[in-house]
């Protein structure tokens, strides 16, 4: 099931990748594809590598795979969607469709924002970490892999903001700022009680995926705002300052 | 002067003069509580407690937080912001509180025994075990209120300046104002947008500092009513834990009340002597977003050592180390746009501007120190020695205090409209000042990192030596602030110490050198004999007996004239005398509120004991 | 001094000594009047702001694993009950063994005290806060026999400085 997921996924990255190098290769360097071919491989191994095996031991582990599949794959395949990629990437079928419906179009709009991406990245992350919900995933299969498709699901809008190129760098970094502080009580709260789920009874593991998601939140998504605030801090400034350049024209 | 300029230049020197007193009363108790601890006039532990209570207000909240606050509206008027007449009702209501409650604070500390320290960490204000009565405890809370009080009014002084007209906003929305106040423009100029003139920078730290202390203050504010409740009615109390957050809450961000308007000093001044703006790139409004948030979001780095079992205080307190390490971001960023300021520049070395380089330096040094105990795995090393002791005297003394003293040297003679008395002396004060509190700070961190525990009246043994290098260092600190004083008093009165005095200069010069000399030597010849008494060979000539009640914690409870003991919790053993049999039996099965020692002593240890108190009971 | 306080005052002294001569360096280039590329230094700041951030991480990440949280007793630790009150410390008669585990368990009777514990040549081994109205549990194990002293740590009034007692470990 999954190999068949991440071949389709592949294929058609594939073909609308190939269409576009055709056309514009400067549009489609060669790195997207291998960033997007390396984002499916990590969600695909860690789902069906020993790391699985494992996850059902320990909650690190189980917390290492869907840091994974739910963020790391997710920012790689984002960051291999940049600019009319995202476009190409979609079979031309399902373009012609969603371009015709105004439906599709305005649901697609709505997601896209930045607050509703938070909000559904916020509800699917907390509401999968309840102990009910996430109890629940372990024992019926199928909810599992609900929850697997619907944190890369999130996570990828969440990333797909981030790497948008188009959107202010400053603006992309607040957003990402946000989204690492609105994911760290989740993991406060994983390392500050006492074991939630009935599955991983003990402290010291649940300590430990604690400590891996704040690692993890950081090492991803608090670079990726460190380095857009970087970009944003002096581009912004020039155009808005024109006093400073009327200062340094009358001191000369 | 303009008539607005003006009124912010009579409440800044108002401030100022007030608060210097103020440093003159609580540096000198500094003085008395460093020499008795090294044997110089030794005092009473129970006085010794009640000067520390009041050095340590006195020095951190009425001589550093309030002349900052005070120079604040200068800087404020200088970058465009004058006090309005709001402003100016709230800078008085300001004042007036603060000097009532510091006058507060020093009546029952210094005259009816207050001895809870200035961080009266609950419930110790109502275990005073002898020392002070309930209402002397409810006075205490009550001037400490007035000073909070005091706090929240000045910011909103500060807030109505800087958030009038004068900002220059484009928005007439309070939120986005705040914004543009805080250095928002930096980041998003068309949403926070100025015209024609983006704010100066040395209005954000004290948009940042007059939030947080609203923020901070009202939660202790409502603790200091129940203390005051509790006080005279014992029966009312609170959580420990819940009441020593609370306390923290304010604790913390009341650190930054010194360094907040101090850095918009740093950045109102450094950049007049170099000749040049401030070198900042947008990326500092950054370092203020961060430190406006999380100054509010770190208190609980101060109660790291604090984790009851089955309290998140635990938990709480690990995620308090990442946020207090991002607050350091803003210093990292202001010192380095400061340096950056003075490097390669037309920079004018005056006593001022000395002064601030070095209240640069100092700060940066500080900071250093502080991202050591900002660190739970160092912390649990350092905490409650005299490292912190000496980390927070040169952030204060130095970071903070070389800022007041820049800033009085270099506006003391705009505010009398006449010239600074004496250049060269101020010079003196400036580099003695530092070198010497430098110098007793690190006397202090080197004790602390050897274990050396803070608030000690009497020092264990082991740190003698250390305790008595300070003596010398303290004095001659002591004595510099009379040049401070000195300087001050001579140019109100007009007095100027001419180029053609160069006579008096020079005997000016001789004059501090000989004191300096008479100081160290005055040490040498006392300290010397004191040294070595302390370091002759212990003669076993104590009884067994009298060495159990000595150092078994008997004498922190009982008054007993033979071994010198003269605590008041327990019975008095000279008016009680109490039988062999009667000893053996308290002391091993405990009594009343007496808890048994006979896991702790020997029998043998107890039969001693036993037998020393009951011949020496009510004998001299 | 314990290891901690040597790796602090050598680590200390050396980041102090490198800030003092970079500050004299500023100062002393002030004497000279060359130029200097202030827009660039301004630009500069953002990489300054990335670099700090990159060392406050590694230095988190390098001390966040050693703190004394969650510390949990094995089930065949020495249980020792210590009680703080103003001025004294109530320790129970049962001696420490060295090379087991020792769980403390600390109350207070009256306000925050701090249960310190120095071996005899003065060297700190660790602290905890002892809360009124609260349970602290401390896990150590003493490696060698001999008498430790302790002394109170958070100022608890006048007597504070008497609250001291020995601990004797033993084989």
């Amino acid at each position: 099931m999954i190999y068949a997921a991440a071949a389709v996924a592949l294929l058609t990255y594939g073909r609308g990748f190939a269409r576009l190098r055709r056309r514009r290769p400067a549009l489609a360097p060669a790195w997207a594809a291998w960033s997007f071919a390396a984002g499916v491989t990590v969600a695909a191994a860690a789902l069906v590598s020993p790391l699985d095996g494992e996850a059902d031991r320990s909650l690190t582990a189980h917390m290492g795979q869907h840091l994974l599949v739910g963020d790391v794959a997710p920012l790689l395949m984002a960051a291999a969607l940049r600019g009319p990629l995202a476009l190409f990437a979609v079979p031309a079928p399902f373009l012609r469709t969603m371009s015709r419906s105004p439906g599709v179009r305005r649901c697609l709009c709505f997601l896209l924002r930045k607050p509703v991406s938070l909000a559904v990245w916020c509800v699917v992350l907390y509401a999968w970490h309840s102990p009910l919900l996430y109890d629940a995933a372990l024992t019926h299969p199928g909810v599992h892999a609900i929850e697997h498709a619907s944190l890369l699901a999130a996570s990828f809008l969440v990333w797909m903001q981030v790497m948008d190129s188009r959107r202010s760098p400053g603006g992309r970094a607040a957003f990402a700022g946000v989204v690492l502080l609105a994911g760290m009580p989740l993991a406060e709260v994983l390392l500050a009680t006492k074991p939630i789920y009935s599955a991983y009874p003990g402290a010291a593991d649940q300590a430990h995926a604690a400590v891996a998601m704040m690692a993890e939140q950081v090492a991803t998504l608090g670079v990726a705002a460190l380095l857009l605030l970087r970009s944003h801090v002096e581009r912004v400034a020039a155009p808005a300052q024109p006093w400073r350049r009327a200062q340094r024209s009358e001191a000369q | 002067m303009s008539a607005e300029l003006e009124v912010s230049r009579r409440w800044a020197f108002r401030y100022l003069i007030a608060s210097t007193a103020i440093l003159g009363a609580a540096g000198t108790l500094g003085v008395l509580l460093r020499d008795s601890q090294a044997d110089v006039g030794r005092i009473d532990p129970g006085w010794w407690y009640a000067l520390m209570t009041a050095h340590g207000l006195g020095a951190f909240v009425g001589w550093a937080a309030f002349a900052v606050m005070g120079f604040s509206y200068w800087v404020l008027a200088q970058a465009g912001f004058p006090l309005r007449p709001w402003g100016r009702r709230l800078a008085a209501l300001t004042w007036w509180l603060m000097v009532l409650g510091v006058a507060g604070v020093v009546v029952t500390t210094l005259g009816f025994k207050f001895g809870g320290s200035w961080v009266f960490l609950y419930p110790l204000s109502f275990h005073a075990a002898g020392q002070w009565g309930r209402w002397t405890s409810f006075f205490f809370s009550f001037s400490v209120l007035l000073v909070g009080l005091s706090i929240v009014t000045w910011c909103l002084a500060v807030l109505h300046t800087i958030l009038g007209p004068a900002l220059h906003a484009v928005s007439d929305r309070i939120p986005n104002r705040i914004g543009v106040a805080l250095g928002f423009g930096y980041l998003s100029p068309t949403r926070f947008a100025t015209n024609p003139r983006p704010v100066p920078y040395a209005v954000i730290p004290l948009t940042a500092i007059g939030i947080d202390m609203i923020i901070a203050t009202l939660p202790l504010a409502v603790l200091l009513v129940e203390m005051m409740v509790q006080s005279l009615s014992p029966g009312v109390h609170v959580d420990p834990l819940l009441a020593k957050n609370v306390l923290w809450f304010f604790g913390h961000p009341v650190v930054y009340l010194l360094l907040f308007p101090a850095v918009a000093i740093y950045y109102t001044l450094i950049p007049r002597y170099a000749g040049r703006e401030l070198v900042a790139g947008n990326i500092i409004a950054v370092g203020w977003a961060i430190a406006v948030t999380a100054n509010v979001i770190v208190w609980a780095h101060h109660i790291y050592i604090d984790y009851p079992s089955g309290t998140p205080q635990a938990a709480l307190n690990v995620t308090m180390e990442p946020l207090t390490f991002a607050i350091t971001i803003v210093s990292a960023l202001s010192l380095y746009s400061l340096f950056f300021t003075v490097y390669r520049s037309d920079f004018q070395w005056t006593a001022a501007s000395t002064a601030l380089y070095l209240g640069l330096v100092s700060w940066l040094i500080a900071g250093f120190s502080g991202l050591v105990n900002a660190t739970i795995a160092f912390d649990q090393v350092i905490h409650n020695t005299l490292w912190i002791v000496g980390h927070f005297h040169q952030m204060a003394l130095l970071g903070i205090g070389l800022a007041i003293i820049g800033a009085t040297y270099a506006w003391l003679p705009d505010f009398v409209g006449r010239p600074l008395y004496s250049e060269s002396l101020a010079r003196w004060h400036v580099w003695l000042t530092f070198v010497f509190t430098m110098f007793n700070t690190a006397i202090w961190m080197y004790q602390g990192l050897l274990g050396g525990p803070r608030r000690f009246a009497v020092l264990p043994h082991r740190y003698d030596a250390a305790g008595q290098l300070a003596v010398p260092v303290t004095i001659v600190l002591a004595a510099a602030q009379l040049l401070f004083a000195f300087n001050i008093v001579q140019t109100l009165r007009g007095r100027r110490l001419t180029a053609d005095s160069f006579g008096t200069a020079r005997a000016i010069s001789v004059g501090v050198a000989v004191l300096l000399a008479a100081a160290v030597g005055g040490w040498a010849a006392v300290g010397g004999t004191r040294t070595a008494k302390t370091t002759a060979p212990a003669a076993p000539t104590a009884s067994p007996g009298k060495t159990v009640f000595t150092t078994k914690g008997c004498s922190a409870c009982h008054t007993l004239a033979n071994a010198g003991a003269t605590g008041t919790v327990g019975p008095n053993l000279d008016e009680k005398k109490p039988s062999f049999a009667t000893v053996v039996e308290f002391v091993t099965n405990g009594k009343g509120a007496m808890p048994p020692f006979k896991g702790q002593l020997s029998s043998a240890q107890i039969r001693d004991v036993a037998s020393y108190v009951s011949q020496v009971a009510g004998t001299r | 001094m314990n290891t901690t306080g040597t790796v602090l005052t050598v680590a200390f002294t050396v980041t102090c000594a490198v800030g003092i001569a970079i500050v004299t360096l500023v100062a002393l280039s002030t004497h000279r009047r060359r130029s200097v590329d202030i827009d660039r230094i301004r630009h500069a700041e953002r990489d300054w702001f990335v670099a700090v951030v990159v060392l406050l991480v590694a230095v988190l990440a390098a001390t966040i694993a050693f703190t004394p949280y969650g510390r949990s007793a094995r089930r065949d630790a020495q249980i020792v009950d210590v009680q703080g009150f103003q001025f004294a410390w109530v320790v129970p008669s049962a001696t420490i063994k060295a090379g087991r585990q020792v769980e403390f368990r600390l109350t207070s009777r009256d306000v925050n005290h701090n249960f310190a514990v120095y071996t005899a040549g003065g060297k700190l081994l660790f602290q905890v806060q002892v809360m009124p109205g609260k349970t602290q549990r401390y896990v150590y194990t003493f490696t060698r026999p001999g008498t430790y002293h302790v002394l109170c740590l958070e100022y608890c009034g006048v007597g504070h400085t008497d609250m001291q007692t020995d601990l004797r470990v033993v084989t």
